[in-house]
């Protein structure tokens, strides 16, 4: 490499740094504001985050990076918190499976018949009681993503291949979406598609969440679960209810 | 002491003076390029033929009298020049203020004065490589003609942009970059209403910002886009809304397809991902040529999803694969498929190549203007490891400093999403 264009590199790379330096500074100011208006919130000096209405939030769901997930004392703490709003429904998810392998061990045994039935989510969740109201709490991963999905493929193409060839004869193969939504009830991938999720985790994405339960979720970034904060979940269900979808139209 | 403070106070008031004697050198530079450009347009064009000077054309808002769109950008005016959107009203795109201004004379002519033109004809070369001394335009083809001061104040100043702009890309091109960004392209009929102008216009000038960050894109070295233009759900809107936006595509992809200045330009690569079927037979046939006439194109993808339903995607790569196995097993087995054979468990490798996406790398961010918070049924197979942005500005008002900002943005999570995506492979 010619000598200008090493100092021309290392002139942009020293700007890059700079620009950085200055936008870690800036977030860093945000999250400070953040952190006291979350405090603020939940001593209650806001009051219209005292009375707002979670009539339209009826399935919550949490993506947890894996990482994090391994912090038990923070899940249970954020499932506390959550019960105390008045969620009913809760989905937690993180990609490896960290939280499935955490709290099977604690669950009730075979799946609870009312919540099942209506939901058939499958044997992985459990009634949880806790702090004031019942809420029920669903633990999936990423195997009930696009895995999932797969295996949805897999039994809609075995049923068509084992199904009755003279009723088909040599029709095209046309499945539709309902088809596929019955598949994936069939192999307990099946849950009700939340209202809202809430990101745990450095960035904002959703690390493979179910396909078919993330069509028209209002996605919110948390931050990171060890500094995770009541007011912030507030302030989120707050702005969830102020929230208006016309779905396509 | 005192003599060492004397030298570098002399020192200084030295520097203060060649400091000012180069600003007043450029200053009279600037006027005397202005007075050379104002003989010379006058010697072209005849005495001014316009009466309405530019304060004025500035406040007219009357619906009859429409002065053409200022847009903030290079790229937006190029856009907008070469798609000219017939309502557009004065001061349209400007959302910046110019709140910094050089002093004295050279205020006048540095303030940006661009201007949108309808129906202009220009060469490829002159609407790609805009110089200063190419900007001025013929008398003839537009009724409205520039001022000699606002063409040097264009010329000057779309080079002093151009070069911003590369030395912007240049530094943050020093970091890693996307390969492919998706846009949920949002907020262009919120931006008519509050604009107050008609509903087409929305999106009319929606379509010049896609040209827009195409290019600006383009520069940075993005090699793939996929912008959300419309979704099946959106069938469910008023007829005649649906009717006016199937006629605006099918209008965009026959000037795409007539003039293939900017395909060209980006050596793009056009690809329609959904179920074309749904669309109207001219659309169709439209945009079916336009893809096998940009088919052979090594350069920029650029994907543009109408109709689109990442569930009917998925649904749809559900039947190909079936259809496959189908055939598979019929050639293996002669009159009778299935018998005997044995087919593999799906695997998500299997659904991944009927995916519309397959060839093209997950995209790294997907950004939704106007704030919103959802995904709306978008490349849900594909963006697990993908960054979801969602900025405040409605999709027309989406420009070259919130792209640098999506990327910055992007180039400080990189770390964690590159980490995640190594470990999800280990577990594979």
């Amino acid at each position: 490499m010619s000598q200008p264009s090493v100092i021309i590199n290392l002139t942009l790379g020293l700007l890059w740094f700079i620009v950085h330096l200055a936008i870690n500074i800036f977030s860093l100011w945000s999250r400070l504001i953040y952190n006291i208006e979350s405090y603020l919130i939940s001593i209650g000096l806001f009051p219209k985050y005292r009375k707002f209405q979670l009539e339209r939030l009826k399935y919550l769901a949490i993506v947890v990076d894996s990482r994090e997930a391994k912090n038990v004392a923070k899940i249970e703490q954020l499932l506390c918190w959550l019960s105390t709003i008045g969620v009913k429904y809760v989905c937690l998810y993180d990609i490896d499976g960290v939280l499935n392998k955490t709290f099977e061990p604690t669950m009730n045994g075979s799946r609870d018949v009312d919540s099942g039935n209506s939901h058939d989510v499958g044997a992985n969740i459990k009634a949880l009681i806790c702090c004031r109201s019942e809420m029920t709490v669903e633990y999936i991963s990423g195997s009930d993503g696009k895995e999932g999905i797969a295996k949805a493929a897999n039994l809609l193409c075995s049923t068509y291949f084992n199904g009755d060839r003279d009723a088909r004869g040599n029709d095209e193969i046309v499945f539709t979406e309902a088809d596929m939504s019955g598949a994936l009830k069939a192999i307990g991938c099946g849950g009700p598609e939340p209202d809202l999720l809430l990101v745990y985790g450095p960035a904002r994405c959703h690390l493979g969440f179910p396909a078919w339960r993330l069509r028209y979720t209002e996605i919110m970034h948390m931050g990171p679960l060890n500094s995770m904060k009541y007011g912030a979940i507030v302030k989120a269900f707050y702005n969830f209810s102020k929230k208006y979808q016309n779905f396509g139209k | 002491m005192l003599l060492s403070f004397r030298a570098q106070s002399s020192k200084l008031s030295e520097l203060s003076c060649l400091l000012l004697g180069a600003w007043s050198l450029w200053v009279n530079l600037q006027l005397a390029i202005a007075k050379i450009q104002a003989i010379r347009f006058k010697e072209l064009h005849g005495p001014a033929q316009g009466s309405s000077s530019a304060p004025e054309e500035r406040g007219k808002h009357a619906a009859g009298d429409r002065p053409p769109a200022r847009l903030s950008t290079s790229w937006g005016r190029e856009a907008v020049r070469r798609f000219p959107a017939a309502e557009t009203q004065p001061n349209l795109l400007h959302t910046r203020r110019r709140s910094r201004r050089p002093f004295g004379a050279a205020t006048f002519f540095l303030r940006p004065r661009a201007r949108a033109r309808r129906g202009s004809a220009k060469s490829p070369a002159e609407l790609i490589f805009t110089t200063p001394l190419d900007s001025r335009r013929p008398a003839t083809q537009n009724p409205k003609m520039e001022k000699p001061d606002e063409l040097i104040a264009t010329g000057v100043l779309a080079s002093l942009q151009n070069f911003i702009r590369k030395c912007i890309i240049a530094v943050i091109s020093y970091g890693p970059m996307p390969k492919h960004i998706a846009f949920i392209m949002d907020g262009n009929r919120r931006y008519a209403k509050f604009r107050s102008i008609k509903e087409g216009s929305g999106h009319r000038l929606g379509f010049s910002a896609l040209i827009a960050s195409l290019l600006y894109c383009y520069e940075m070295g993005v090699e793939y886009i996929t912008v959300y233009a419309f979704s099946i759900d959106n069938f469910k809107r008023d007829p005649t809304e649906v009717q006016s936006l199937m006629e605006l595509m099918e209008e965009k992809i026959n000037e795409l397809l007539e003039n293939t200045s900017v395909i060209n330009k980006v050596n793009c690569k056009m690809n329609f991902w959904g179920n074309l079927d749904l669309l109207s037979e001219p659309v169709r046939l439209a945009a079916q040529k336009l893809m096998a006439s940009t088919a052979e194109n090594k350069g920029l993808v650029l994907s543009v999803c109408m109709p689109y339903n990442s569930t009917s995607e998925i649904v749809n790569a559900v039947n190909q694969l079936c259809a496959e196995r189908r055939e598979h097993a019929g050639n293996c087995n002669g009159n009778s498929p299935n018998n005997g054979v044995v087919h593999s468990d799906v695997s998500v490798e299997d659904l991944d190549r009927h995916m519309y996406s397959t060839g093209c790398p997950d995209p790294d961010i997907v950004i939704r203007t106007s704030g919103e918070t959802r995904l709306s049924n978008f490349l849900l197979w594909q963006t697990t490891f993908s960054h979801l942005q969602n900025p405040d500005p409605l999709w027309p008002e989406f420009s070259f400093r919130h792209l640098v900002w999506a990327i910055l943005q992007y180039q400080r999570v990189y770390p964690y999403i590159e980490q995640n995506k190594r470990l999800s492979k280990k577990l594979l």
